[in-house]
């Protein structure tokens, strides 16, 4: 791992602090192009290990290798394989070195880092991606060590601490706002766009909230039948999308779509049908619905900024707990670095 | 002439001040819990507009005395009636909506109202007792009585529609902390309000049937402007109720044009009251006790 040269955990990447969404959504990965985003930083020499974390809200790359040369590296890859300039992504990045790459990880995997403090989904795709890196076999001494031990600081920060307390979730956020609009959940029919893991959370929440008019639209054939089966619901292909937008109260979109699936003249539509409101929840990033549809008075569009946003006002009253959850991280992060700084350095 | 004939202009002014008084303190204390983002004392609320509509109670059954009839002699007191029967509504079917921050609203309104009405004395003129036909008529006693509840029914209505208009900016501006969280939902409000339109329409409708019945009688003079503007009042709210009806006009722009209605009913009491002589002459005013 040495090979006589000096090596560093790095974290290079962009996320909410540094980027909005409309930025972010131009630095969303397919798979396709993770695959491919995982095959150029394999080939690069000088880079012993590396783990990509890629979300809604944040573009991550860990790596363990020279530090010249990742500063170099990951960079350069990430604008190629997403398109953009490399001028674009050093406005919007970061870049941090030894044990703040280990304090950020753990601030990340303990939900303190999020957009919606606290929240839970966060840990999951952390987790997720430590094991797609660690199925390549890319991970190696240093990663292993620094995300099990994120690990555990992400379950200590949830079980010791309160920064989760009141409504942490995408998921517990969506449900507040429609009952703000309108009131018993019970009678409201929802839409769930999209068979991804975000879709599959929200569903069971609302359906925990007593929303029995349940149904989803996607693309994937496979997920489609689980999510039958699962939720004994009916499900409609992407392709009816416009035809029946007008049954639903709620529609939550979470496609991993590049384009835009829900248009003006559809809401249009859709509104001519209907004397309620419309609620679009679109967690996708890209965005899945034309923010221009929220000029029409009986429709409402909240992205992951704005849920972010509603989830955060009431802050100020975590924030002491926060501080004294993010000193704890710092304090661990210190520790580990300097047991790892020998072995790695 | 009987003393009964005139009516002074101050009787009883200071109890409807106190009556103003009592809705402004529960306007004042829900205020003050929103602004400390707490749900206020519903108890609290409501017992200070009891205490406010029944002081202005008080205060209306003393004048009626005095008239022998429903005291709608003037713009003074065409206000207070609207204003307490807004509250007497809140009273009746608050509970049964179950709707959060209702209260707050009504004794807002009631507030604004009823000092609005006690900074103009000019409102509160003399009137002929003689001139009218309280106590002796009373399908016009209905008419007139019944059309004033209706504009305390279309209040309540512009106040659900305020906060239907609170609520949706908050949805619209992302904001979610304070009076957001505690107003109920716009599905909810969309629907009180329709009923709300339902039932001022039903009673004014009954009063305008009386008020025709009055005018084919042929025995009491309508002047042409108060009918036209009653009449067209009318008109608007039924047309308000079926485009509602029909899905055509929901959410805000059924609760702006509820909002727009009242004004106008609140304007409309200019021509009733110009339709109530006012008394010049000195010698008819008497003094009370």
């Amino acid at each position: 791992m040495n090979n006589g040269n000096h090596h560093e955990l790095v974290v290079f990447g962009l996320s909410h602090h540094t980027a909005p969404l409309a930025m972010r959504e131009r630095f969303s990965l397919t798979p396709e192009k993770m695959d491919a985003v995982y095959q150029q930083l394999s080939r690069k020499v000088g880079i012993e290990e590396v783990l990509v974390l890629a979300t809604c809200n944040r573009l991550e790359v860990y790596g363990v290798g020279e530090p010249d040369k990742l500063a170099v590296a990951l960079p350069d890859i990430l604008a190629a394989e997403t398109g953009q300039g490399r001028a674009a992504i050093q406005e919007v990045s970061y870049f941090k070195r030894k044990a703040d790459s280990v304090e950020h990880l753990f601030r990340v995997a303990s939900g303190l880092d999020s957009q919606i403090v606290g929240e839970t989904e966060i840990f999951g795709q952390v987790k997720q991606a430590y094991r797609d890196s660690l199925e390549r076999s890319l991970t190696g001494k240093v990663l292993n060590t620094v995300f099990q031990k994120s690990f555990h600081q992400g379950k200590w920060a949830r079980s010791q601490t309160s920064i989760g307390r009141g409504n942490v979730s995408v998921s517990t956020v969506a449900v507040d706002l429609a009952s703000r609009i309108f009131g018993d959940l019970t009678e409201c029919s929802l839409l769930v766009v999209g068979t991804g893991e975000v879709s599959e959370s929200a569903l069971k929440v609302f359906i925990s909230e007593g929303c029995q008019d349940i149904h989803f639209c996607g693309r994937n054939a496979e997920r489609m039948q689980e999510f039958e089966s699962e939720f004994q619901t009916e499900g409609y292909p992407l392709e009816q999308l416009e035809n029946i937008l007008g049954n639903f109260d709620i529609v939550l979109t979470s496609t991993a779509s590049q384009e835009v699936i829900v248009h003006l003249y559809m809401v249009d539509k859709a509104l001519k049908r209907r004397s309620r409101p419309l609620f679009f929840i679109d967690v996708a990033v890209p965005r899945d619905v034309n923010p221009v549809c929220g000029i029409r008075n009986q429709v409402f569009i909240y992205n992951m900024d704005d849920l972010a946003g509603v989830a955060n006002e009431n802050l100020e009253s975590r924030r002491r707990e926060m501080d004294r959850c993010g000193a704890q991280l710092r304090k661990s992060a210190t520790e580990l670095w300097q047991t790892l700084g020998a072995q790695v350095g | 002439m009987n003393v009964l004939d005139t009516m002074p202009m101050l009787p009883h002014r200071e109890v409807f001040g106190v009556a103003a008084l009592c809705y402004l303190l529960a306007f004042g204390f829900g205020l003050r819990s929103l602004w400390m983002h707490r749900r206020y004392s519903r108890p609290v609320m409501v017992g200070l507009m009891v205490v406010g509509w029944v002081v202005q109670s008080w205060a209306m059954t003393q004048r009626g005395a005095l008239v022998s009839g429903c005291p709608l002699g003037n713009l003074f007191e065409l206000f207070q009636f609207v204003i307490w029967s807004l509250v007497l509504l809140y009273f009746l079917v608050g509970p049964a909506f179950r709707m959060s921050l209702l209260g707050f609203f009504a004794a807002a309104l009631a507030a604004l109202l009823g000092v609005v009405s006690l900074l103009v004395p000019a409102w509160d003129h003399a009137y002929r007792v003689t001139d009218r036909y309280f106590g002796t008529e009373p399908l016009v006693e209905a008419h007139a009585s019944l059309a004033v509840f209706s504009y305390g029914v279309f209040g309540l209505l512009a106040m659900v529609s305020c906060m239907y208009f609170i609520q949706h900016w908050g949805l619209k501006h992302r904001k979610s902390e304070g009076i957001f969280a505690l107003l109920p939902s716009i599905v909810q409000m969309d629907q009180i309000a329709y009923r709300l339109l339902i039932i001022g329409l039903a009673v004014l409708t009954v009063s305008f049937v009386c008020g025709v019945g009055i005018y084919v009688d042929g025995h009491h003079a309508v002047s042409v402007m108060k009918l036209v503007v009653t009449g067209g009042l009318w008109g608007a709210y039924v047309f308000l109720s079926l485009l509602r009806w029909r899905g055509i006009y929901v959410g805000l722009a059924f609760a702006r044009w509820c909002v727009i209605l009242f004004a106008i009913a609140l304007l409309s009491l200019w021509p009733v009251d110009a339709g109530i002589q006012p008394v010049t002459e000195p010698e008819q005013e008497v003094q009370f006790p």
